[in-house]
């Protein structure tokens, strides 16, 4: 079976906010945030050894096709 | 290469909150991984600035495009062309880097993405799959 990986709760606390979000390489729990990237990256590298995953959390899917 | 859907929240149109089931992959740099949504309405792959000045790239010195999004209205964007790993292959493409991306994740489009693999779409069935188009993938 095919099991989704689920965002909604662990990224709730943060919904609609501007911020980047380090997730655990799982992806079931956040171990950073902040305004700025590279301060996220560098706390989160402090508290996991394993690479963290980047995202914002704008929480905006369904109205963007971007083109060029 | 087969991966779940992902679930999200997003905020409808109309403000209302809605939980979302979305294509994203998990891409990889040396320090780090971005999550990036799949996204065949986009003619070329997109990226935050921020994270393009975090692995080190000087992103005014790219290539100009106005990218347009689905309501018309057109922002600035940078090309780069960026390495990363995916799922045990190596990627090359083309990326448009921008301020004004008013998105989650990165967004993996047409050109250049959509030419390393064939994908797969069974939302039903909550999965989908990326087949590597050749070994260079």
């Amino acid at each position: 079976m095919n099991k989704v990986i689920d965002l909604t709760n662990i990224l709730k606390p943060f919904l609609g906010k501007d911020l980047w979000v380090a997730l655990d390489n799982s992806q079931k729990k956040v171990i950073a945030s902040g305004k700025n990237i590279k301060e996220v990256v560098e706390k989160a590298k402090s508290i996991s050894k394993e690479k963290p995953v980047l995202m914002r959390t704008k929480q905006e899917y369904s109205t963007y096709i971007p083109s060029s | 290469m087969r991966f779940q859907y992902t679930k999200v929240n997003s905020f409808s149109p109309f403000g209302e909150l809605e939980i979302l089931k979305v294509p994203i992959v998990k891409i990889e740099f040396p320090d780090t991984a971005y999550n990036c949504l799949i996204d065949s309405g986009a003619s070329i792959s997109h990226m935050h600035a921020e994270f393009g000045r975090f692995l080190g790239l000087k992103i005014e010195n790219g290539r100009y495009i106005p990218s347009k999004g689905v309501r018309g209205i057109s922002f600035p964007s940078y090309i780069h062309t960026i390495e990363f790993n995916l799922g045990g292959y190596g990627c090359k493409i083309d990326v448009a880097f921008s301020d004004y991306l008013d998105f989650d994740t990165g967004l993996l489009g047409r050109k250049g993405f959509f030419d390393l693999f064939n994908i797969y779409f069974s939302q039903c069935d909550d999965f989908f799959e990326l087949r590597p188009i050749n070994a260079q993938a």
